[in-house]
């Protein structure tokens, strides 16, 4: 007779066996916290300007005027970094670039990458610009050699 | 005097019933478990990362966008339809006029060829897109080297 068993057993005055659940319900909680804060910051993003088009109706700048020669970092193919015809390291990039803005009193750059270097690697080169002070960043949409 | 030999009598422990708080929790857990890689989307690729991302985006501004993603196959997906090749700029441009004040943003595999992507701005510039959103991961900017 199971039953007759069983019940005999429970009645005696031995406690139920408890699990310990407290280790369990710390790492289980840990875990959710930690899920719940990665869940925003996997949302980041990074906002580039798109140019205007050019108007083709708009009449070229009077020839007195200077014009100050625009910013514009390129990657090379092999990953190398320019500023206009300068080429320069990830390591010197940053504070060159700096100095240029600063010197201009705008923070404004043209950024484009050669056809075959990774897109990886060209938002690499635009963090640093963006470290180096570059507020707004717009990309080029033809290829500048 | 006598609380005390009431507390020391053979009275058995108040043990809280903490099966329901794990219950709970444990399903909340799966849920962000499950939900987490889908929540960007379905299409799988390797996003790059940097150390200045924007500012937090709101719920809002988050749901106000069309996501295009590129494969390193170089296979477009918009909002995770797949596009047939050559249709981009037709399917951009109306879901444009559709909702102009939606932003574009792009997740792009990191090995893609740059050529690729500035294909993708040159048509967000035809079509009138401000600008593109680039999505990426956030990464320290102790562990870039030569910080």
């Amino acid at each position: 007779m199971a039953m007759d068993l069983g019940s005999g057993k429970g009645k005696k005055g031995r406690a139920a066996p408890e699990m310990n659940v407290t280790p369990l319900v710390d790492v289980v909680l840990v875990l959710l916290i930690i899920f719940m804060v990665i869940a925003p910051a996997l949302k980041a993003t990074f906002w580039v300007h798109v140019p205007d088009r050019p108007d083709p109706n708009e009449p070229p700048p009077p020839p007195g005027v200077q014009l100050i020669e625009p910013i514009v970092v390129s990657v090379r193919a092999d990953g190398r970094i320019r500023i206009n015809r300068e080429v320069l390291t990830d390591r010197t990039f940053p504070t060159r670039l700096q100095r240029m803005l600063v010197s201009r009193g705008e923070r404004k750059i043209f950024f484009d990458a050669s056809n075959d270097a990774p897109y990886g690697r060209a938002v690499e080169v635009l963090d640093l610009a963006r470290r180096g002070g570059a507020a707004h960043i717009a990309v080029l949409t033809e290829q500048v050699n | 005097m006598s609380f005390k030999d009431r507390s020391s009598r053979a009275k058995a422990k108040p043990v809280m019933n903490v099966t329901p708080l794990v219950d709970v929790v444990l399903v909340l857990l799966i849920i962000f478990m499950v939900v987490l890689p889908a929540m960007d989307e379905q299409v799988r690729l390797e996003i790059p990362a940097v150390t200045v991302a924007d500012e937090a985006r709101s719920e809002a501004q988050e749901r106000n966008v069309y996501t295009l993603a590129i494969t390193a196959a170089g296979t477009y997906y918009l909002d995770s339809q797949a596009l047939p090749t050559g249709s981009l700029e037709g399917q951009l441009r109306a879901a444009h006029r559709a909702a102009p004040t939606k932003r574009l943003i792009l997740r792009g595999d990191r090995t893609l060829s740059y050529g690729t992507v500035r294909r993708v701005f040159a048509t967000a510039q035809n079509i009138g897109f401000p600008g593109v959103l680039l999505r990426v991961n956030r990464r320290d900017a102790t562990q870039v080297a030569g910080g």
